[in-house]
């Protein structure tokens, strides 16, 4: 049984394609092909939505209890975040361009890790302690918290390089100030999301089944610490007005504490997450 | 109260920014530490590991504690100053801000040489305006309209958008204030973990009986009436594992449940869990076979537990099970290992067997013709084969009441609501003076000068539709 695999291979290939597609518009600035790009970009959201809505079925659970459903809604949800931001009409134009390669690249290893021979595809019956409507709820808000931090962590690569070249032009300046919002408001948007999810559900769940909200446990503590790190971002952008190079760094250490925290932390501490 | 100029320069910076972003990265750099170094209260042998990193790295790990870190005197020193700071902070910010959300906002003059003021071309007198602007401001969602005449014929307005959006950032911190008192309650906390095995099932546990158990006391006696695995059908894994359990304070039924894993119950305040299901090698009941390997007929029949020595029919031999192995194996240095319920692995038991003068060991296993063969000289060799063998199942109970849950709730509650009050509701406030001839419109707000010049240009284009359809009418 390995339902859904199809459309994940489909839209695999759908965000190679769209990166490589952005990344050409960004080198020959042709509009069309950015359009293209994110049109297809799109399609193959819509196509691992599908995937991953067959495989919910086949599981009779939410699709993220073993690591290849994991990275693939991982993947799903860094998507997400790009086009919501999109429609919103908070990217536009080199901004929309440069974040969808980002998060496409990002989405494409994402995937391409998730379809490599080590990650099994094959839908495995859920272990008892998985079993619990608060599988979906953790998970899916941890992920959709993650999908912001993914674009705050590709407008804050992004910032870092532009950045990097002494003078700049008044536009490149504008680029820079429009990239520091986008920072913020990705954080800022994904930041309750993160800990409603991550860390209340969490620890909600963490009650139902083992009697205690809190036992820091590897996966737990790193999740405290990856929140922390994010509470710092709010403060020192908010309170102490911190803006630029500074700020982007923090966004790009939180989100590689984050993704250490769903990927490393499995393989490098054993605890009681350690589920393959 | 009254503080000297010393104390309120203290208490200045036990409350400030500064110290919580200093505060901030200790916790987090202090959480990575005991995230990556092994904690002695959660891996096994973990003073061994230390001390195979070298002696350096050993005494620096046990003099400050980072074998222990979240239990540590400095971490929780540094959580309670943490605590400290964010009450001297948010006392000190929500005073002020209370009293602005319910204190109607002060008279500024605007000037239109000020950029973000925005100048709108009117000649109705004041009563006019007033009913105008008011009108405007409502539909734009602003409350709390404040109106004042000045003697020289201008006159302001003051409209307040969600003036209690400034609280957000206080009510988390409130919030986070009461997740630390909940996890201070914790100091309260009694927990424990019941053992229950096959034999035990149907008996009644009084109260405290678990203490043996190395577990604090039950408030009731509990009866485990029956547990199990439930599996799916198709692969045999499983799927559950339950207890039918009740509780019983003399000879009064409190509470009769079906509890699972992540579906506990609560009673008399005590949250029972399943935290663990097994089967224990340990205390397994193994037949075994006394075969004549001359002739290759069985001449006897011997049932015993792991542990225990019986004669061996028919020999002046005893034997004993020294230990069972649901898969035998060896591992590298030829050790006998346990894999566990491995299908299609093969179930074996170490035997001692001793005789008059001498004594072997060796590995019987089950469903493999290789008899145990013991190398007693003296006596007529016999040999041994695993026929059968039982490994009784058990289950953990986990129990745990602590003060501090109901604490955490609220907590969270207060975090999440101030979260979403900080971050997504923006408080803003416009200011509209009204001239002869014109009106001048400022607004301000969270969000930066940027959102609040929007704000100005929304409502002055809303002002002027406005104004257009009331002259179409």
């Amino acid at each position: 049984m390995n339902q859904g695999v199809l459309f994940f291979d489909i839209a695999a290939i759908g965000y190679i394609v769209a990166f490589l597609g952005l990344l050409v518009a960004r080198v020959i600035d042709r509009r069309w092909l950015r359009t293209a790009g994110t049109w297809l970009f799109a399609t193959a959201f819509v196509a691992q939505s599908v995937g991953l809505c067959l495989r919910g079925i086949a599981l009779g659970a939410f699709p993220v209890t073993n690591t290849y459903e994991s990275l693939v809604f991982y993947g799903w949800v860094f998507a997400l975040g790009f086009l919501a931001l999109v429609c919103a009409g908070v990217l536009h134009g080199r901004i929309r361009e440069g974040v969808g390669i980002g998060v496409g690249l990002l989405v494409a290893v994402t995937m391409a890790l998730a379809g490599s021979p080590l990650r099994s595809p094959e839908i495995v019956p859920l272990v008892p302690a998985l079993r619990s409507h608060w599988l979906a709820l953790h998970v899916s808000l941890v992920f959709v918290g993650e999908g912001f931090f993914t674009v705050a962590f590709a407008a804050g690569v992004i910032y870092l390089v532009a950045a990097r070249s002494g003078k700049r032009k008044d536009d490149e300046d504008d680029l820079l100030e429009r990239l520091d919002e986008l920072i913020y408001r990705s954080i800022a948007i994904g930041f309750p999301f993160f800990t409603l999810g991550g860390l209340f559900f969490g620890a909600i769940w963490a009650k139902h089944a083992w009697g205690r909200y809190w036992g820091w446990d590897p996966k737990e503590t790193f999740m405290l610490v990856t929140w922390l790190v994010y509470v710092l971002f709010l403060h020192l952008r908010v309170r102490r007005g911190w803006r630029g190079r500074r700020v982007a760094w923090i966004a790009v250490v939180g989100f590689l504490l984050a993704l250490f925290t769903f990927a490393g932390v499995n393989y490098l501490v054993r605890g009681l997450h350690s589920y393959v | 109260m009254r503080f000297g100029r010393a104390t309120k320069r203290l208490l200045g910076f036990l409350g400030s920014l500064r110290l919580a972003t200093l505060l901030l990265v200790l916790l987090t750099l202090a959480c990575i530490l005991g995230g990556v170094i092994p904690q002695s209260s959660v891996t096994p042998n973990a003073d061994l590991l230390y001390r195979s990193y070298g002696i350096f790295w050993y005494r620096l790990i046990t003099r400050l504690r980072l074998d222990d870190v979240f239990h540590s005197l400095w971490l929780l020193s540094l959580t309670g100053l943490f605590a400290l700071n964010l009450l001297l902070c948010t006392s000190r910010r929500a005073r002020g801000k209370i009293a602005r959300v319910f204190r109607a906002p002060g008279f500024r003059a605007l000037s239109e040489t000020d950029s973000r003021t925005i100048a709108i071309p009117f000649a109705d007198p004041t009563p006019s305006a007033f009913e105008h602007l008011d009108r405007v401001v409502r539909r734009a969602g602003y409350h709390r309209v404040v109106r004042r005449e000045f003697a020289d014929g201008r006159a302001q307005l003051i409209a307040r958008r969600w003036p209690w959006g400034a609280l957000g950032a206080d009510v988390v911190h409130l919030g986070i204030l009461v997740i630390l008192a909940g996890a201070l309650l914790g100091v309260f906390r009694e927990e424990g973990t019941v053992r229950v095995d096959e034999s035990e099932r149907g008996l009644l546990l009084p109260a405290c009986a678990e203490q043996d158990r190395g577990a604090d006391c039950l408030p009731f006696d509990l009866l485990v009436d029956d547990f199990g695995v439930e599996t799916y059908g198709e692969t045999g894994q499983a799927k559950d594992y339950w207890a039918a359990i009740a509780a019983w304070q003399g000879d009064r039924l409190l509470e009769e449940a079906r509890i699972s894993v992540n579906r506990p119950t609560t009673i008399r305040g005590v949250g029972l869990y399943v935290w663990r299901y097994g089967a224990e090698p340990g205390a397994a009941l193994v037949r075994l076979h006394v075969v004549d390997p001359v002739r290759s007929i069985v001449t006897a029949e011997v049932e015993l537990r792991v542990g225990e020595t019986l004669p061996v029919p028919g020999a002046q031999l005893w034997v004993s099970v020294v230990q069972f192995y649901r898969t035998f194996s060896l591992d590298e240095e030829g050790n006998p290992v346990d894999l566990g319920d491995v299908p299609g692995g093969h179930s074996a038991v170490l035997l001692q067997v001793s005789g008059l003068d001498a004594t072997g060991e060796g590995v019987a296993y089950r469903d493999l013709a290789l008899p145990f063969l013991p190398e007693t000289t003296t006596q007529p060799e016999v040999a041994f084969l695993l026929v059968d063998a039982q490994v009784p199942a058990f289950i953990d109970l986990h129990f745990a009441r602590n003060p501090g849950y109901p604490v955490f709730w609220w907590g969270f509650v207060l975090v999440m609501a101030g979260l979403a009050v900080a971050l997504y509701v923006r408080p803003s406030t416009v200011r509209i003076t009204i001239e002869p001839e014109r009106l001048l419109l400022r607004a301000e707000g969270r969000g930066g000068s940027r959102r609040a010049d929007r704000l100005a240009a929304d409502l002055a284009t809303l002002f002027q539709q406005d104004l257009l359809t009331e002259a179409e009418e």
